[in-house]
């Protein structure tokens, strides 16, 4: 497909990086030359300089004939305004990122106004994967699928957990709970597991499951803590503003720490319910007066990668069983060990975004991807699909349809009613499943994971 | 250093250059010329085996960064020179290695230079090689190879520094956002443009192998014929094709690229190719007009100056007669034409138009600065403003050239020739045109040259196909150092 990005910066390279391994052709506008050298130098996409809000430049890149524009410069006026062009230039969908909290109130009419595809803001997204995080604090990973019925969240198995040793095929009765073990990975190596696999201690693993059953099989392999109600933040990032306000919604103390006066006030002046402190948070007096080792989540989004990784290490050494550490550059989050300390990139949650945007995009008989979440580093898929009329396996029951090697359906929706499927079941139209792959194999329509028969 | 990418891509490129020999060694096959076909056979056994190992060189890491891609290439056309050089040595139809390597190198940098006084009674088969090293050569190896599949395991951009330091001009600029099929698009173009010229030729009633060997040579603007006096015994109508094709192929091939994108006012209002029009048109005129008493009617003396003309400016090197007898006036254009080249991104060397023209804006700036010194004055380039690093880099380029053109002057000199061959014999390999002047002129040949001589030659055309970097890139010790 052909894609142009406007913005150059952290969100537009992870948002090329990711589409361009994925095999479209982009072309990414900057009116920095030294980012579009950099681009050029590192990436296998076209990179022009010059102002992507301008005809000129737009038809250079051309706009006219692309199927997706994606504007993401610091500004969200200039993104708007690139969408607006862009969709009277004749590209086909346009999104801009806008993450100006006060925009997000009425994102409805500017969509609506402005014609835009969707809109993207990596800040709110980051906020929303810690929040969903800090509600069910013993997974070390947690995405949803169909609305948020079906979760695959990741756990560690530990030496004597019923975990350790279990036959996947022995797994539901041992655990008492509809499940299904979509991927594991032990060490370096990443397996999509059958029911003779047998899970091993230090093994992580990706249990897909209903929502209503996840706080039971918590509970059954002892992973189970309450969700957190004491919450630390360090730094007033704009993540930090969503993050406060979802979680005083949801009746959480919040304390946070931000050492520049006039951003402290504007967070207080905001949110009056939550402790706003005005101090230098890296220092380690100021986190041990807070009580910093009492807390049940510690958020580190000072805006520095350095200090969020090192912070995050010193507060884990406290004790503070869940951390979230906001980064940048996610390559250096294996310097962490602590399987609880989480790293949250919104750059590249955004580029997650953006690839499940585009993969929706390019379907074209409606089977589209609803949803994409990666798992194991990067390395598994999973995907949710809507079952359309022509999909190939449609009423026969799964143990008659062959799969391609390493896939696995981990689920089905049917209205709302969650089936952890068996071979007996089958997938009717309307349904929505739940695919697990390796991420080497790039599936864009639900026929892609049937093995060819004859 | 990435030795892992390193060795791997030279491994295929050897690969690729077996298989290419291919029709090389049918040819031999089919005129039993028994002597090629061993020489030809042996050098396929012999890459295919070196280039296997290589393949296998173990390591992890497929990222190729800016140092690596200059070493890559350096590496990979000495490799291709050395393994190219076999087919004539083990045949036995030139005796000496160091005449082989100098007349391969001279193939795959598009010289054409040759150390053969006595052309035609070589085995055809070799004779096919020797000229289908200029095509190979013409656009790059490299270039084939991204063509043809990525090169490393994932599809990151940084097979682009293999492009840019194989490519000649101030910055390679992909067609479209893949790589692949940028340089699959540059191939598309220059076979099509290759095929047209054969055909046009066989129109003419060139022979056919003539026209194929002509057409390689013209393609990859080269300069090897088949004949021993070039393309001199060829009729008015193949030489004026072949005027043509070597203006064609001396062209920057986005140009053409433009074009097929319809984009037909764009493509004429690139600058480098106006001037490069202006220059072949001037060049033409003052020579044509200086060697007026020459000819027998007005097309043959147009003809030939038009001939003379592109073919330098291009850098092909054919010859349609002797220019060497030529008036003072006229030699010295050609030896400035010998300088500048033809356009960046085309299958021509020498230090190509669009640096002369950045060169004589920012000469034109110091000038305009020591008059007006709170002056704030840009190098504009195509109505785009040129930043001063490319400015520097462009001026740094051209004095490298020039000393490179002055050391190997010197180092040829050993062997006693005079001062006008010599130096022109350096400056022809370094803007891999082919013929100088005196004892390497027009009808000459450089096989007078001692061995260090030609080694020394042959390392300057490599430099200047290379554009001077990939080649110091694998001598400087930084590049080395851990």
């Amino acid at each position: 497909m052909k894609i142009v990005i406007i913005g150059g910066g952290k969100v537009g390279y992870a948002i090329a990086s990711q589409l361009t391994s994925e095999g479209h052709n982009i072309t990414l506008v900057d009116q920095d030359r030294a980012v579009t050298e950099r681009i050029e130098d590192t990436l296998d996409c076209m990179a022009l300089c010059g102002s992507g809000a301008t005809v000129e430049v737009m038809r250079a890149a051309d706009v006219p004939n692309s199927d997706l524009l994606i504007a993401c410069t610091a500004q969200d006026e200039l993104n708007m305004l690139c969408c607006v062009f862009a969709k009277k230039l004749g590209c086909g969908n346009a999104i801009a990122r806008v993450r100006t909290p006060a925009y997000a109130q009425q994102m409805y009419l500017l969509k609506d106004g402005l014609s835009l595809s969707t809109t993207m803001n990596p800040e709110l997204t980051a906020a929303r994967e810690m929040f969903r995080l800090m509600e069910i604090p013993g997974v070390l990973k947690r995405d949803s699928f169909a609305s948020g019925r079906v979760e695959i969240v990741e756990v560690i198995s530990r030496p004597g957990d019923p975990l350790d040793g279990t036959k996947l095929m022995d797994l539901q009765k041992k655990i008492k709970c509809k499940a299904l073990v979509g991927a594991v990975q032990r060490g370096d190596d990443t397996y999509i597991p059958d029911g003779s696999f047998t899970l091993r201690a230090g093994d992580k693993v990706y249990i897909c499951a209903p929502a209503t059953e996840l706080v039971h099989i918590l509970r059954a392999i002892g992973e189970y803590r309450k969700k957190a109600r004491r919450v630390l933040l360090i730094g007033g990032s704009r993540v930090a503003e969503y993050l406060v306000e979802m979680l005083l919604r949801a009746g959480t103390a919040v304390k946070l720490i931000e050492s520049d006066r006039s951003k402290a006030e504007l967070f207080a002046q905001r949110f009056p319910q939550a402790m706003v402190l005005c101090a230098d948070g890296t220092n380690e007096h100021v986190l041990q007066e807070e009580n910093a080792g009492d807390m049940d989540a510690v958020a580190l989004m000072t805006g520095r990668d350095e200090q969020n990784l090192i912070l995050s290490m010193y507060v884990g050494s406290l004790g503070v069983p869940q951390l979230m550490t906001q980064v940048d550059h996610t390559e250096f989050g294996c310097l962490i060990q602590d399987p609880h300390n989480h790293l949250i990139s919104p750059k590249q949650l955004c580029a997650d975004e953006m690839v499940r945007y585009v993969r929706a995009l390019q379907n074209t008989d409606g089977s589209s991807v609803v949803t994409l979440h990666h798992l194991a580093g990067g390395k598994v898929d999973a995907l949710e699909f809507n079952v359309t009329a022509s999909c190939k396996g449609k009423g026969r029951m799964l143990k008659d349809i062959k799969l391609k090697p390493n896939i696995l359906i981990a689920c089905i929706n049917r209205m709302g009613k969650i089936i952890i499927p068996g071979g007996l079941d089958t997938m009717e139209a309307g349904d929505t499943v739940v695919v697990i792959t390796a991420s080497s194999r790039v599936i864009v329509d639900l026929n892609d994971i049937f093995a060819d028969e004859g | 250093m990435n030795y892992r990418s390193i060795f791997r891509i030279i491994g295929k490129v050897l690969w690729v250059e077996a298989v290419f020999m291919l029709p090389a060694l049918v040819i031999s096959i089919g005129l039993q010329e028994w002597g090629a076909v061993r020489g030809i056979a042996i050098t396929m056994a012999a890459a295919g085996m070196i280039g296997y190992p290589l393949n296998r060189t173990p390591g992890k890491r497929p990222d190729i960064y800016a140092r690596d891609g200059l070493v890559t290439v350096g590496a990979a056309w000495l490799a291709v020179s050395l393994v190219g050089a076999l087919p004539f040595w083990l045949s036995g139809a030139i005796p000496n290695y160091f005449d082989c390597l100098f007349e391969t190198a001279s193939g795959f940098t598009t010289t054409g230079a040759t150390i053969l006084a006595e052309i035609e009674s070589l085995p055809h088969g070799l004779l096919y090689w020797r000229s289908f090293t200029h095509w190979l050569g013409g656009m790059g190896v490299l270039v084939f190879l991204l063509a043809l599949n990525p090169l490393a395991q994932k599809d990151s951009g940084e097979n682009m520094h293999l492009l840019r330091a194989e490519s000649p001009g101030v910055r390679a600029s992909k067609l479209v956002p893949r790589m692949r099929e940028s340089a699959s698009i540059l191939y598309l173009i220059y076979i099509a443009l290759t095929l047209l010229e054969f055909l046009l030729l066989l129109i003419g009633k060139v022979p056919v192998f003539d026209s194929l060997t002509l057409a390689f040579g013209t393609a990859g603007t080269g300069g090897f014929t088949i004949r021993n006096d070039s393309a001199a015994s060829y009729s008015a109508y193949a030489q004026w094709i072949l005027i043509i094709f070597m203006f064609l192929f001396s062209v920057n091939f986005n140009i053409y690229f433009l074009i097929l994108l319809r984009q037909i006012k764009k493509a004429f209002q690139n600058s480098e190719l106006r001037t490069f029009t202006l220059l072949f048109c001037v060049g033409t005129l003052l020579i044509w007009a200086s060697t007026r008493h020459y000819w027998s009617n007005a097309e043959e003396g147009l003809r030939t100056s038009a001939f003379q003309v592109v073919s330098i400016m291009s850098t092909t090197g054919f010859v349609s007669t002797d220019f060497d007898l030529w008036p003072e006036f006229s030699r010295a254009l050609i030896v400035l034409l010998m300088f500048v080249g033809a356009c960046a991104g085309s299958t021509g060397g020498g230090m190509k138009v669009v640096r002369v023209q950045l060169l004589i804006k920012s000469a034109g700036r110091s000038i305009y600065r020591a008059i007006h010194p709170n002056a704030v004055r840009l190098v504009h380039l195509d109505d785009e403003i040129v930043d001063d690093a490319t400015v520097h880099g462009v001026d740094g380029y051209i004095l490298v050239y020039f000393l490179t053109i002055a050391a190997a002057t010197v180092l040829v000199s050993v062997d006693g020739f005079s001062c006008e061959s010599n130096f022109s014999a350096a400056l022809s390999c370094m803007s891999n045109v082919g013929p100088g002047l005196g004892a390497v002129g027009a009808v000459q040949n450089y096989s007078g040259f001692s061995d260090f001589s030609k080694v020394v030659l042959t390392i300057t055309m490599l430099i200047g196909r290379l554009e001077i970097y990939p080649v110091l890139a694998l001598v400087a010790p930084s590049v080395w150092k851990k």
